[in-house]
């Protein structure tokens, strides 16, 4: 049982990772490389916060989430925007994401160093006795703040309005311009959406994997597996590949030896991928003919 | 813009560089380099060893993403993977260089292949994904089996290289300045073949792609196993370089690393991705004590390039010298026909006619039947035109046919093809052309390139004698230059064969496409709103085009709204009313028919509806 939550609880931090990619991959089709150096700086203000400054819980998963959302807007405005505006082919933004995910995350270095950090948080630390072991109250902290941001921007997406119009954006870009929606709009709205769901990540991480600056290139590939497995651009696929890998790894890692992690997961995509090229919840891409 | 171009390209006509000029250049290169250890100092040899080992791995992700168009992380893996296999080799007593360039480059095109299948398949991310993986996978693999790779401490102690005798570090510099100029005379012969042709629709879109016979998966995966092949060679070199291998080399700063060498020499050129290596290689010898520095200027440097230099170095200067454009294709007036080439350009109706019979066709998309139980037939050596109200179902018949939509029931053949159910290339190697309402034509090719890539899927030249530039090739090459030639002839094309084709006005490239379907000689000849966008003259010459392929046995099967060209040129007129056939016959037949009547002229008539009775 407690190896169960400890998995989803993985699982969950994937999860959180991919909606943040997702919910910008939905809108833009771009993957904004940066947001894992948002969610490593994130934790690690949240570090500073809670260690260093004093600050309470709170307050501090405010910080995190204005944090994460200044970075992300500032990171849009000057890597993204000036890039898509020109040419929208040739993936040239994959660039200079790229790039502005290893500024970010050297930029984290120099200010923090490389050591990974582990704050005491009293409320997210305690543990909680499951029959064969304990557990962080922080592991089910992320299994809901996991569950809560799927169902929330699920339905969101589903029903409101709004969200139906970030959907058609994503379906279309053209055929949404000419209906009136203002795609430059949805695309600045999913970048803050993003950011702060990468602000608030980085909260939620920290008493479960420690802060450090490499954060982002440790999570950005599970991350991208989730939404493999899922489907891109699916807001359920990315809890569901979460959960998938987390569980993979942690089973895997007890069943096979903690060498075997990493491979097994590889296993699971390339399988995946054989079987479901889209992902589970996978749309095809585009129009065809 | 076009005009500009034009201006700047006839204001350098005054020199541009013959393939002599080009080979000699390359040659010179070659001489330098190699004779570096007796011109430059250690410390540049070493840097310029480092260079040219960063630039086979750039050399290989740019054929992948410049050249094929599909991002691709995993070159760093192919690269220390064969580091890590010749390093194993060697250290177990095989150090013969061939065996170890063997098991190198095995081993990487192995990786590929485990990335490429699952990776390449539908999505355009998944390779991204497995491809990255495989970087982040690296010390997990080195640690399955530590007594073997040295585990995470490294692999030390690797003997030098062994080529009728030991190979001291000039001679090894001096093997991998024959590995490198190797290789860039293999990509130089392919990116400037019927590849570089086909690669350019593959970039620019692949349903047109499996419109003339070609699959994306597979000309992708071909492409990626190729470009696995640079980045092993540089593996093995480096393995032998310093008798060590390390995990840490392999790691995400080198994927920037090659990623930045590519960007900032210019994707999809030849040499930009050498240049690329040989700056950054330099400047971080220059900045090594100030690693995090380095990760940071490495990281604006991407954002800037991007904004600022998104051709790169060399592809900003290709832009600014159109004249020195390398011709994918020959042209046929420099290179006379082959014999009896100039006879088969003439022709251009198909060796084997053969009729095509829809019959039960049934389609639903969602709640919209599109076509329900409908029967068709177009006979060789007629136009058969297919008309309807939007939305009634012509498209979705036409893509049923080639293979773009698969039918839910119903039978699809031409002559002895079974059609219905295969997939849109193999429909396509059939003998079947087509072209698409919104008509797309690939960026960087000119007018004679972009018609000839039709012919790419039924080559007989392949890899081995196009790279080797073989008799087979060259005459291969004319006879599909003297094809393209007589084609654009026809259609009126010939005086802007060597223009660029996205330059174009609409009407032309509609022509383009036209061209392009018919360079095969297609047995069944789709066309899906062709005169849409054509001026009234270029409607009339194509109407005369239909005559004369129909009159050379064609099947021609036309989607219309222009009711002239149908009316005058249509021997067979097939009515689709909201997915059902209402009617069929001879254009008089068909224009007096009641049912028709009211579908053209009665409640169903929509706004957007171009009907243009004669």
């Amino acid at each position: 049982m407690s190896l169960l939550v400890t998995a989803l609880a993985i699982g969950s931090v994937y999860a959180l990772v991919a909606l943040a990619y997702n919910v910008i991959y939905l809108t833009t089709n771009m993957f904004n490389f940066a947001q894992g150096g948002v969610i490593a700086v994130a934790s690690l203000i949240a570090y500073s916060a809670l260690s260093d400054w004093g600050v309470a819980l709170l307050p501090t998963l405010l910080l995190c989430a204005v944090a994460g959302l200044v970075i992300t807007g500032v990171q849009y405005y000057l890597t993204v925007l000036p890039v898509t505006a020109r040419a929208r082919e040739g993936e040239i933004w994959l660039v200079s994401t790229v790039g502005a995910f290893v500024m970010i995350e050297a930029g984290a270095q120099l200010i923090w160093g490389s050591e990974p950090m582990g704050a005491q948080i009293a409320a997210l630390d305690k543990l909680v006795w499951l029959g064969d072991g304990s557990v962080k109250v922080a592991a089910f902290v992320a299994i809901g703040a996991a569950v809560f941001a799927t169902v929330g921007l699920d339905l969101w997406y589903g029903l409101t309005r709004l969200g139906k119009v970030f959907r058609a954006t994503a379906a279309d870009e053209d055929a949404a311009e000419v209906r009136g929606i203002d795609t430059r709009r949805v695309a600045v709205a999913s970048f803050a959406i993003a950011g702060v769901l990468a602000g608030i990540a980085g909260l939620i991480v920290l008493p479960l994997t420690f802060a450090r600056a490499d954060l982002g290139s440790l999570l950005v590939i599970k991350a991208f597996v989730a939404m493999a497995i899922g489907g891109f651009g699916a807001i359920r696929g990315a809890l569901l590949g979460g959960w998938a890998i987390g569980l993979v790894e942690t089973y895997g890692a007890q069943w096979a030896g903690a060498r075997y992690e990493s491979i097994l997961v590889f296993a699971l995509l390339i399988v995946v991928l054989l079987v479901l090229p889209r992902g589970v919840f996978g749309a095809p891409e585009g129009r065809q003919v | 813009m076009s005009a500009l171009r034009l201006a700047a390209a006839r204001a350098t006509k005054a020199w541009r560089p013959s393939a002599l000029h080009r080979s000699g250049l390359l040659a010179a290169f070659f001489v330098v380099a190699f004779f570096g250890p007796e011109l430059f100092s250690e410390s540049t040899v070493r840097t310029l060893m480092m260079a040219m080992v960063m630039g086979l791995v750039a050399l290989g992700l740019n054929l992948m993403m410049g050249y094929a168009g599909q991002l691709a992380l995993g070159h760093v893996f192919f690269y220390g993977a064969a580091a890590y296999v010749a390093g194993i080799l060697a250290v177990d007593g095989t150090t013969n260089l061939f065996a170890l360039l063997a098991a190198g480059i095995a081993v990487a095109v192995l990786a590929a292949l485990v990335t490429g299948i699952p990776g390449l398949r539908l999505s355009r991310w998944a390779l991204v994904i497995t491809s990255f993986f495989l970087v982040e996978l690296m010390p997990s693999l080195v640690d399955l089996w530590p007594e073997k790779t040295g585990g995470l401490a490294g692999l030390v102690g690797i003997p030098r290289l062994e080529l009728s005798g030991p190979v001291d570090t000039p001679d090894l510099y001096r093997v991998t300045v024959v590995l490198l100029f190797l290789w860039l005379l293999f990509q130089r012969a392919f990116v400037y073949s019927a590849y570089g042709r086909i690669l350019a629709v593959l970039r620019q879109d692949e349903v047109q792609l499996a419109s003339i016979g070609v699959s994306a998966y597979r000309l992708k995966l071909v492409v990626y196993l190729l470009s696995a092949v640079p980045a092993a060679l540089a593996g093995v070199m480096i393995a032998t370089l310093d008798g060590l291998v390390t995990y840490e080399a392999f790691a995400f700063d080198t994927v920037i690393l090659v990623l930045a060498a590519v960007i900032l020499g210019g994707q999809r050129t030849l040499y930009g991705p050498l240049l690329g290596a040989l700056i950054l290689v330099y400047a971080q010898q220059e900045t090594l004590s100030l690693h995090n520095y380095t990760l940071l200027g490495y990281g604006a440097f991407l954002v800037l390039a991007a904004i600022v230099l998104p051709r790169g170095l060399i592809g900003t200067l290709a832009e600014r010298l159109p004249s020195w454009r390398v011709p994918l294709l020959t042209d046929s007036a420099a290179a006379p026909a082959a014999d009896g080439a100039g006879a088969t350009a003439a022709a251009l109706g198909p060796e084997q006619p053969a009729g095509l019979t829809v019959s039960g066709a049934s389609k639903r998309f969602g709640g919209n039947q599109a076509l329900s139980e409908v029967a068709l037939q177009a006979r060789p050596g007629e136009v058969t035109a297919l008309i309807g109200p939007n939305g009634s179902g012509k498209t979705t018949m036409l893509n049923s046919v080639s293979g773009f939509v698969r039918l839910d029931g119903g039978t699809v053949t031409l002559g002895e093809h079974e059609l219905a159910g295969a997939a849109s290339a193999k429909v396509a190697r059939c003998g079947v052309g087509r072209t698409f309402q919104t008509p797309s034509v690939p960026a960087g090719l000119t007018v004679r390139e972009a018609v000839s890539v039709a012919a790419f899927a039924g080559r007989r030249a392949g890899l081995l004698s196009t790279v080797l530039r073989l008799p087979r090739w060259r005459a291969e090459e004319r006879t599909i230059a003297a094809r393209a030639a007589g084609v654009l002839d026809q259609l009126g094309l010939g005086e802007v064969a060597d223009e660029q084709a996205v330059d174009l006005p609409l009407g032309r490239k509609r022509l383009l496409e036209i061209a392009r379907a018919v360079v095969t000689r297609p047995a069944l000849l789709l066309l899906d709103e062709p005169a849409s966008g054509l001026s009234p003259d270029e409607t009339e010459r194509l109407g005369q085009l239909l005559r004369r392929l129909a009159g050379e046995g064609t099947t021609v099967l036309l989607v219309e709204h222009n009711m002239d060209l149908v009316l005058g040129n249509a021997d067979t007129v097939f009515v689709l009313a909201s997915g059902r056939m209402i009617a069929s016959g001879t254009p008089e037949q068909v224009a007096a028919d009641p049912a028709v009547l009211s579908v053209y002229l009665g409640d169903e008539v929509t706004d957007e509806e171009e009907v243009v009775p004669s």
